[in-house]
């Protein structure tokens, strides 16, 4: 049970977007990639959730190339959060949250109490029949993530990893939602035994809920390990250009990260 | 908490197909009793018995026995398949390119099919060879679909996005064409031009309509399958990617089978403008986005609203006969505003 990335570039122009990186998703395991804008992040993540093609290397899960693997049996154990959702029909949000099951081919009797479920989880049942396009950005974006939640959601029957792909899911949110959906998402990696791997901009976020980090810079992956090891104070003053405290409080099971100034920054 | 849900959505709204194929059968009789010979419901039974070789009571004409049979049925079927053939192409284009203002005039295909039909009517041979019309009408509906396509094959980024524009674009070409025809022609052909340009029904015999019938027939068909993966298109194309759809496969059989379905339509009615837009949102306004009800609802309506706007067409200057499309616009255009706005007035405007 792999999924896995080995070598892969893209290229826009002459420009290497993502350049010669591999990869994987861990089964069990929250992994994070971390990077200053214009890393590559996002392509790389549309690389690995089959968006786009890689120029070079290829995408694997189980030993099976990406292209080869058959959308439906793919879309049953990989799901994907964009980063934002742009549905301009006025479709109800359970209505959407049950696209989630599409690849299923299933009768509503056997969807409708997984999309009760995930509503549930994401505490977004309160909004089942308004519509998507009224709700703000927040709420869309926890609907989108109880779709995404309903299309992988864990069966008894099958015992075939499921893979989860986040892209800056908690951008929109209010910090409760913002911690909510990060818990959610180690519950599947513990619980569940999937592999979650999510782009985050929160250093803090990254040290408190990742088991793992990837570190990217200009398309290159530069570091990975254990939050611990990977965010130091060198390499937070080399990615991002700011010097930082890693200040260890009390009352928190995990140090936090203190931006202190950055990197002769000047308005003028 | 799950049975709110479950009531909500098995409740599926099927009596708005049920209420549509009412207005349709309504619509239907309608069109066969009204017209500029007025034939009584008795003798379009008896006429109708008599075909499948009952005889009844009631005496008929021959005379009026043909208006029937070659003159109204072939018109009202026709109606019915190219009403619609415009309101599912409008719907499954408007889902395809995320856009509310989609519609098979927008981007190239009645335009194109126009084109070349107008081209026929000045170079060619003049309307004599009416059955050559619709097939070179089709070719050319045929042909823009697919440069539409193979341009936007090389489009960089948002493929859909740059489809809608360069189809704009071909419209734009196609138009001109047009215009450049009308131009060099003489009087007769002008008037041939603008009112084949214009649409209508009114030419429609069993063998003209026939291929139309059929390419049609087919074309309904593969998009009804296609409500379903549509609807995982509102979301977003990489969205629909990730539930297990082939988008570009799905994109490719949308584009086709508008292609086949409006081709044939313009082929031999013209360019009936308007159905496509204004059908889908009327639909959507009732049923909501799913695609499993916006599909066949605006396959009915748009049947309904061309027979109606047919019947209008008709009999409104009677003994002469008004360009359907005239009609369309003329009846669709403020009722779509009133629709519009009273929405706007409620709970938000929503597509």
């Amino acid at each position: 049970m792999v999924y896995k990335c080995e070598k892969i570039s893209f290229y826009a122009g002459q420009k290497a977007l993502v350049d010669d990186i591999s990869m994987s998703v861990i089964p069990g395991k929250l992994s994070v990639i971390l990077g200053p804008n214009g890393a590559g992040k996002s392509t790389l993540l549309k690389m690995l959730s089959g968006d786009i093609k890689p120029d070079s290397g290829n995408v694997k899960i189980d030993g099976e190339s990406m292209q080869k693997l058959d959308r439906k049996d793919l879309a049953k154990i990989r799901a994907v959060l964009p980063q934002s959702s742009n549905v301009t029909f006025n479709f109800s949000a359970s209505d959407i949250v049950k696209m989630g099951r599409l690849p299923y081919n299933e009768c509503d009797r056997i969807s409708m109490p997984i999309v009760g479920k995930a509503m549930s989880l994401t505490k977004t049942s309160d909004l089942q029949s308004r519509q998507f396009t009224t709700l703000s950005g927040g709420e869309k974006q926890r609907v989108q993530f109880a779709r995404v939640l309903a299309q992988i959601w864990p069966e008894l029957t099958s015992r075939r990893t499921k893979y989860l792909l986040l892209d800056e899911p908690t951008g929109a949110l209010d910090p409760l939602y913002q911690m909510e959906i990060l818990t959610i998402a180690r519950w599947l990696a513990e619980e569940k035994g999937y592999g979650v791997l999510a782009i985050l901009h929160d250093l803090n976020q990254a040290m408190a809920y990742a088991d793992y980090i990837y570190l990217l810079k200009q398309g290159r992956l530069v570091r990975e390990g254990t939050p611990h090891t990977v965010l130091t104070r060198s390499s937070i003053r080399e990615l991002w250009g700011i010097d930082a405290e890693i200040v260890h409080h009390t009352t928190a099971s995990v140090p936090f990260i203190l931006p202190c100034s950055g990197k002769s920054f000047s308005p003028f | 908490m799950y049975s709110d849900i479950l009531t909500r959505l098995h409740y599926k709204k099927p009596n708005l197909i049920v209420l549509l194929c009412i207005g349709l059968m309504i619509a239907v009789v309608a069109n066969i009793l009204i017209g500029g010979y007025s034939l009584p419901l008795d003798k379009i039974l008896a006429i109708l018995l008599a075909k499948i070789g009952l005889t009844t009571s009631i005496d008929f004409a021959q005379h009026e026995a043909g208006i029937l049979l070659s003159i109204r049925l072939p018109r009202l079927v026709l109606g019915i398949f190219v009403g619609a053939a415009l309101g599912i192409s409008g719907a499954v284009l408007q889902a395809l390119f995320r856009n509310p203002l989609a519609e098979p005039g927008l981007i190239g295909v009645s335009s194109g099919a126009a084109l070349f039909a107008v081209g026929y009517i000045v170079m060619g041979a003049g309307f004599a060879v009416s059955f050559m019309l619709p097939l070179i009408a089709f070719i050319g509906g045929i042909c823009a679909t697919l440069l539409i396509y193979a341009l936007s094959r090389n489009a960089v980024g948002d493929k859909v996005g740059s489809m809608l524009l360069i189809g704009i674009a071909i419209n734009a070409i196609s138009l001109a064409g047009i215009g450049f025809f009308q131009f060099i022609s003489d009087d007769t052909q002008l008037r041939l031009v603008t009112f084949w340009m214009m649409g209508g029904l009114g030419s429609a015999t069993w063998k003209s309509i026939l291929p139309t019938l059929l390419f049609i027939m087919i074309g309904l068909f593969a998009l009804l399958r296609c409500a379903v993966p549509l609807n995982a298109y509102l979301l977003g194309v990489a969205e629909a990617g990730h539930l297990g759809i082939d988008t570009k496969k799905l994109t490719k059989i949308i584009i086709l089978c508008v292609a086949l379905i409006v081709g044939s339509a313009v082929a031999v009615s013209g360019i009936i403008s308007f159905v496509g837009l204004i059908v889908p949102h009327v639909v959507r306004q009732f049923s909501g986005p799913d695609h499993r009800i916006v599909i066949p609802a605006s396959a009915l309506l748009g049947a309904i609203f061309t027979l109606i706007a047919d019947l209008v067409a008709r009999t409104v200057v009677i003994p002469a006969e008004l360009p359907i499309g005239l009609v369309c616009s003329a009846v669709g255009g403020p009722f779509f505003l009133w629709l519009l706005l009273e929405k706007n007035r409620g709970a938000g405007y929503g597509l």
